[in-house]
């Protein structure tokens, strides 16, 4: 700061010197920045951001600007501007008086180390904080050392090390690294010997001595004490070291301790005596109690609960430091009064004396609660503009914590009257008024007392009409949201809050094309007599602030080109909000930096320089967690990421996952059977052009569970993503090897790739191989994606489109298959209703006669997101299977039933298809259209999904299709309910099915949540 | 003194006022003395009493001037400096600095206690009027619960929108500076962390604004219903400063193991206050309803449907969150504090919660656990106990041992994997994370 200001002054001089503006206004005949004698300028490029240009007059304030930027854009340790007289030629070859710029600025020496020595645990971490230099910052060693020596020694000392000494130096080496050195000798830290606690009469319980001086009780001060963390202040702990921010806590917990039992006025005061040994101090408190005040409240009857007595200095505002007055008894009556109203006893009454003592006060509060209230019914009268209902809903919302929960007190009455005069002011009802009216008892039960109606009478008084909207001042920007609010609001009734929002719209609209320094006021003219508004649209846009340069800060290993890609707005283009948080978004999405901050700089009112300040997250992320546990066995698992690659934002994460189950009853683990995974990604954002991506992946043994299948599978990908706007895509290559681990026999197919894995013949005859042999698959994969929703999380126009098509290739092996899928979605709004229409439609094809897609790429259908009526995968082909009975216990089955395993001979087993088809409506109603005005998130869904599932090849058969019992549409109906949340869309659907097979056991009913888009 | 001071509610003590006439006949200079010892004065203005005022105000034709002025407020000091001209007894100009020393203030009931430091200055021309300064926050920590399943699942809307305050005078314009150095703690049902901040309020009395922005410190940890999170980013920025509508910036990031993987869930909460909005990415990436049902229930949807959990999960959250919005938890936990317990023995944390249990039973199960914690100087003691079936209680101790290790041990009555007359099952786990160049 001290540089900056001699800078700025040095500035300022050289601008405003009566004697030196010699060069005001002559041409600028060059510019340069260059540096000073032993200093290097950065390899930030900075002479783009100098206001002052060659050929330009040359202005003080711009020189100003100038040097005040460099400082704090180049992190300079000065900035010096030096005017020349210099000489132009015009056009004609006549000489012109003109002036040369050169800014002469000098680099800091910095630190590339910090590196601290005979310090170790917690010194070492309170010494290390206390340095305040890290790698790349300014170091002056003349100046600097000696602070950083004395910082070091004081917060050792602060911190119980008394006898620290610390040595600093700079060490430069032979390739011009410097290294800030510090040599600490801690010594022995302080550590806590005796505590005595002495002070005035503290407790009168306590035994005192004859001078009337007794010590504070120390059990209670130990417990106080070691309430608030003082781990081992004394006591059986004695001998423990002296942590600073415990001792200052455990003070203050003294204190404050003492100030809930009523010493309101206490001081503790700590002194420090050498103790009986060598590194041990003594300490003594000394407790000054001052008055105390004794709060007693007795409460009559046992109607209500009373308030704790912990709770009662905070209801009565005694924080510590108060005194007693003459108006203190009122006033506690008054806010127990308060208390006991928000209570719903609003007939309570409350008397409280204070009274003195031999060492205080004594405070005594009688109280007669009363019944307690609670809101039966509101009733409400004189509302024409709204209905009841809502007029109740709210004052319900405006009192939530009183009339919200069906508490009636007074001040929530208030409240609620004040919410309600907002809400009719809000709509133009500048003079309505409410009255509540005599509570009148009601028949009904309650726990909380006796039940009220609360009668409202609401005298809405004359509707105001706004009759005028103009506005002055503006630029144009405004005349569109203007003209909409004209046809919204004008002639309709007055609206404060909607023209507050056309302000802030206004503003919006303005800071959107760069008017940073907008000023937007509303003004507004009332006629009490004709009940007319007329209401004017100041605006003060101000210049449009366009970006005059980027500078970036402390980017130390990541590449600036990294950083500059996230910046969205280009040199010359107004700054916009929305500009700066899409490229803070975009930098923090790098997930290479801690801290993003977006400056400003500048005083120029037409342009303004992009400061990006930049901590760094450190590169490399090390992650473990595990457990142990009795019944479960033993899992770890770890994960090492390098964020940061080349210093390119390039990502390197390797995943990996073991789990050891104990072998039945023993203490010892199962090592033969280990559970385990590994996964390594590569990311590299950007390549090989802007807005894609890079990933190459590898993993081992990740296993993917089914209903009728578990499947293990190695291998690696390459895949390229894009993404441009509402567009998304993916082409890659994988190798995999698979593996199924487990699979019910009933899911295998004739013409399915495993047969020969699984030692299984084409007619399905033959013993089953489990786990299955190794299968390879290769091939490539493309995704694509369009998404032109309105709302990513609630949407309720718009169309997405999807398709996947992947394929095994078979030059590593056969069989060639091919796998198609699109998806299509579509939101029409019809009105305030929504239609929402899904269509999904696939197709695989596996080379040679009679052949299918694999169990694990076939097509399924059923379930909470596709069809409603029907359990997960469980529409089209199924074979009948048997299966071993075995006698589950109570415990598990539930879990057992859910996972489709029952207790008879038999089980369908869905198959899957290589065909699909499906077309999904569904309808939403929202409640405010049923006449549910106070519903507004909520809307009432109705719907209706058909699907189909298939084999294309007739000799693909299973006992279903055997049997001619799968229908080949299948359909389900439902109704639900879907809730707007920001999370996305909750709802709960229950489906139907109307053709249930009852031989396939399908169910009636079936209930759905979801929470979100899918 | 409530006929002079509009808004006052109480004045107490007594104000010795001499008052001496000096000057030439016909221009007499009257000087007014008034001197307070102890006093009190409170209004409706701000929340907390001024107390134990000694204070001496000289009244001339030419202005006020005081020669000293302190007191109490919120157990902390305050002390004012300075004067104000006049023309003729009648103000005109201000010149006031105040200092307010380790005072704990409550300015507005829906926010938590602040204690804290302040440099203030009152000056200028009556008609432009400037408070200016600075506040430094010492602690502020928000401990209440906060109901969020009410800004989650609104049923129904804002039956209030649209509503408009009267208009507040212009009195004075606003410079306000707020910071926070790591001193804003969040020790509730939905966080523990601290966070730093920077508030500005600008603008005038009857149009105040705020620019600025507050950050949570990496490392905190984050709730949400019964999941805990890992805060990365927390960010609040105040922008447009007369919207009053901060923009969210907070990236959390969790772990969730079921039956059949584990999952690194990543959930960004961005946008406007008054339309946040959460998006998610998970490892291995799964769509957004998914995450939601991983995060609530411990199960991806199809899990769910899979292992028979979608209607105990429905039973759930519908009683969950309608317990949460009907303030049953709020009883519940009132009805626990209210005991006069020691305040040794108070839990700091309670909640009502249903879904995944603290161990992640890998079962979905509708019924309610209340959660107490206890913080406790070596460690945080977890009580969980399912209120509809009391067999099945967990307890667990955490440490955190540095600043990114927790070490939990614990202690669950119902077995998973095998069962073996041990009482129940026994225990412990480490989670830790590095960060290094």
């Amino acid at each position: 700061m001290t540089l900056l200001a001699t800078m700025l002054l040095f500035g300022a001089a050289l601008a405003s010197e009566p004697g030196a503006t010699w060069y005001a206004g002559l041409p600028v005949a060059q510019v340069s920045l260059e540096a000073a004698e032993g200093s290097s300028l950065p390899a930030e490029y900075l002479e783009p951001l100098l206001r002052v240009r060659q050929g330009e007059p040359l202005s003080p304030a711009e020189l100003r600007q100038d040097l005040a930027l460099l400082y704090r854009a180049g992190r300079f340790s000065a900035v010096e501007a030096v005017a020349e007289p210099w000489t132009l030629f015009d056009a004609g070859g006549d000489p012109v008086e003109a002036v040369r710029v050169s800014y002469v600025a000098k680099t800091p020496p910095r630190v590339d180390r910090v590196v601290l020595r005979g310090v170790s645990g917690a010194s070492r971490r309170i010494a290390r904080g206390a340095v305040g230099v890290d790698p790349g910052d300014a170091f002056f060693a003349e100046t600097a050392i000696a602070e950083v020596e004395s910082r070091v020694v004081r917060a050792l000392g602060a911190e119980g090390w008394l006898r620290a000494q610390a040595r600093a130096t700079v060490v430069t080496d032979e390739r011009g690294r410097r290294t800030l050195a510090v040599q600490i000798n801690p010594g022995q830290p302080r550590r806590y010997g005796a505590i005595d606690v002495v002070g005035p009469r503290v407790d009168p319980s306590a035994a005192c001595p004859d001078d009337g001086v007794c010590g504070f009780q120390p059990r209670r001060a130990r417990r106080w004490m070691r309430s608030e963390g003082v781990r081992a202040s004394w006591g059986p702990l004695q001998g423990s070291r002296f942590v600073r921010s415990d001792y200052e806590r455990s003070l203050e917990a003294v204190r404050q301790g003492l100030v809930e039992q009523g010493w309101l006025q206490a001081r503790v005061t700590a002194t420090w005596f050498a103790g009986a040994e060598a590194d041990e101090d003594r300490l003594r408190l000394l407790v000054e109690t001052g008055p105390r005040l004794q709060i007693s409240l007795e409460q009559e009857g046992r109607r209500g609960k009373a308030p704790r007595s912990a709770a009662l200095p905070e209801i009565l505002g005694f924080h510590g430091g108060e005194r007693m007055a003459r108006g203190t008894a009122a006033d506690s009556a008054r806010r127990i009064q308060a208390w006991y109203d928000a209570q719903g006893h609003l007939d309570a009454a409350v008397d409280a004396q204070l009274a003195g003592t031999q060492d205080g006060h004594v405070l005594t509060i009688r109280v007669r609660p009363g019944r307690r209230t609670n809101v039966g019914r509101i009733r409400v009268r004189g509302a024409e503009a709204f209905a009841p209902g809502y007029i109740e809903s709210a004052l319900r919302q405006a009192d939530p914590d009183g009339l919200g929960e069906g508490i009636i007190s007074l001040a929530g009455l208030e409240k609620a009257r004040k919410g309600l005069q907002e809400f009719y002011r809000g709509h133009g009802f500048l003079d309505a008024d409410l009255t509540f009216g005599e509570l009148e008892p009601t028949i009904g039960l309650s726990l909380r007392g006796r039940s009220v109606l609360l009668p409202v009478e609401v005298a809405e008084g004359p509707r105001t009409r706004l009759i005028a909207l103009e506005s002055s001042g503006g630029t144009g920007l405004e005349d569109a949201r203007l003209q909409d609010a004209r046809a919204d609001l004008q002639d309709a009734p007055f609206s404060p809050g909607a023209l507050d929002e056309l302000g802030r719209e206004i503003t919006a609209a303005y800071r959107a094309e760069g008017y940073l320094n907008v000023d937007v006021r509303v003004e507004t003219t009332i006629d009490p007599v004709a009940h007319e508004v007329s209401a004017v649209v100041r605006i003060r846009a101000g210049q449009q602030v366009r970006l005059r340069s980027v500078v970036i800060q402390g980017n130390r290993r990541s590449r600036r080109r990294i950083v500059e890609r996230e910046v969205v707005l280009d040199v010359g283009e107004p700054i916009t909000p929305d500009a700066l948080a899409r490229t803070r978004s975009g930098l923090y999405g790098l997930d290479l930096f801690r801290v993003v901050n977006t400056e400003l700089v500048g005083d120029d009112d037409r342009s303004r320089d992009l400061l990006l300040v930049l901590d760094e997250k450190p590169n490399i992320l090390l992650e473990a967690g595990g457990g142990l546990a009795t019944d479960q066995g033993v899992r770890i698992r770890g994960r090492a990421a390098h964020r940061n690659l080349g210093g390119w934002g390039h990502k390197l994460t390797l995943l990996g996952q073991i789990g050891l189950q104990w072998l039945s009853d023993s203490w010892r683990l199962d090592t033969a059977a280990p559970v385990w995974r590994a996964a390594a990604t590569y990311q590299a954002p950007h390549v090989p052009g802007r807005g894609q991506e890079l990933v190459v992946e590898g993993l081992l043994l990740e296993a993917i569970q089914e209903p009728a299948y578990r499947l293990e599978r190695s291998g690696g990908s390459v895949s390229l993503r894009m993404v441009r706007g509402a567009f998304e895509g993916a082409f890659g290559y994988r190798v995999q090897i698979r593996r199924l681990d487990d699979v019910d026999p009933g899911a295998i197919v004739p013409g399915d790739p495993w047969l020969s894995y699984l030692d299984l013949n084409e007619d399905l005859s033959g013993t089953l191989r489990l786990p299955s042999a190794t299968r390879l698959t290769s091939g490539p994969r493309l995704v694509l994606l369009a998404d032109r929703r309105n709302d990513r999380f609630n949407p309720t126009r718009g169309t997405v489109v999807s398709g996947v098509i992947e394929a095994n290739d078979g030059l590593i092996n056969a069989p060639v298959t091919l796998r198609g899928e699109g998806r299509l979605e579509q939101y029409i709004g019809v009105g305030p209703l929504v239609l929402d229409l899904v269509g999904r439609a696939g197709a695989g094809w596996a080379v040679g006669a009679d052949s299918t897609l694999g169990v694990e790429d076939r097509f399924y259908l059923g379930g909470s997101s596709t069809l409603r009526g029907f359990r997960l995968n469980s529409v089209g082909p199924a074979n009948l299977t048997g299966r071993p009975q075995v006698p589950f216990p109570d415990a598990v089955e539930p879990v057992i039933e859910g996972a489709g395993v029952r207790p008879a001979s038999t089980h369908w087993v869905n198959t899957g298809g290589d065909t699909l088809m499906s077309l999904q409506t569904e309808l939403r109603v929202p409640m405010p259209v049923l006449g549910f005005e106070d519903l507004d998130s909520t809307s009432v869904v109705i719907f209706n999904e058909l699907g189909h599932v298939s084999f294309r090849d007739a000799d693909v058969t299973t006992t279903s299709s055997l049997r001619s019992v799968d229908p080949w549409l299948r359909a389900s109906f439902g109704t639900g309910l879907r809730v707007v949340t920001p999370i996305g869309p909750a709802a709960v659907a229950f489906g139907y099915n109307p053709w249930r097979l009852e031989t396939r056991d399908e169910p009636a009913f079936l209930a759905h949540l979801s929470l979100g888009e899918l | 003194m409530r006929t002079v001071v509009p808004g006052m509610t109480r004045a107490e003590g007594v104000a010795q006022v001499s008052v001496s006439v000096a000057g030439q006949k016909g221009a007499p200079e009257p000087t007014v003395v008034i001197q307070t010892r102890g006093a009190l004065v409170e209004g409706e203005w701000f929340p907390e009493a001024f107390e134990g005022i000694d204070a001496t105000i000289v009244a001339k034709r030419d202005g006020y001037r005081l020669r000293s002025a302190r007191g109490l407020l919120g157990g902390g000091t305050w002390d004012l400096q300075g004067g104000v001209e006049a023309d003729s007894w009648r103000p005109e100009r201000f010149d006031l600095r105040a200092s307010l020393r380790d005072a704990r203030v409550r300015y507005v009931d829906y926010l938590p206690p602040l204690v804290g430091d302040a440099e203030l200055t009152f000056d200028g021309p009556v008609d432009a009027l400037l408070l200016a300064g600075g506040i430094t926050v010492r602690d502020m920590l928000f401990a209440d619960r906060i109901g969020w399943e009410d800004a989650v699942l609104e049923l129904s809307g804002d039956a209030l929108a649209g509503g408009s305050a009267e208009s507040t005078d212009d009195y004075f314009d606003l410079n306000l500076t707020i910071t926070a150095d790591r001193t804003l703690r969040v020790r509730n049902n939905l966080a523990d962390l601290s966070a730093s901040g920077e508030l500005r309020f600008l603008g005038d009395t009857s149009r105040p604004g705020m620019v600025g922005e507050i950050r949570a410190e990496p490392g905190g940890r984050v709730y949400l219903k019964e999941r805990e999170f890992e805060l990365i980013r927390g960010e609040i920025r105040f922008i447009d400063p007369y919207a009053f509508d901060p923009e969210l910036d907070i990236a959390l990031a969790t772990r969730v193991r079921t039956r059949d993987e584990e999952f690194a869930i990543d959930y960004r909460i961005g946008g406007p206050y008054s339309d946040w909005r959460a998006d998610t990415s998970s490892s291995p990436a799964l769509p957004q309803a998914d995450i939601n049902a991983l995060l609530l229930f411990g199960m991806t949807r199809d899990e769910l449907q899979r292992y028979g959990g979608a209607a105990a999960a429905l039973a759930l959250e519908g009683g969950d969150l309608l317990a949460g919005k009907l303030g049953l938890v709020e009883t519940i936990g009132q009805g626990i504090t209210s005991f006069e317990f020691s305040s040794y023995f108070r839990p700091d944390r309670i909640d009502l919660v249903s879904g995944a249990s603290e161990r992640g039973s890998g079962s979905v199960s509708s019924d309610f656990r209340l959660i107490a914690e206890k913080d406790l100087d070596w460690s945080t003691i977890i009580v969980e106990q399912n209120i509809s079936r009391f067999s099945d209680t967990y307890v667990g101790v955490e440490k955190r041992l540095a600043d990114r290790l927790y070490a939990r041990s614990y202690f669950a009555s119902e077995q998973l994997g095998r069962s073996l007359a041990i009482g129940g099952a026994w225990g412990a786990e480490f989670n830790v994370r590095w960060e290094l160049d």
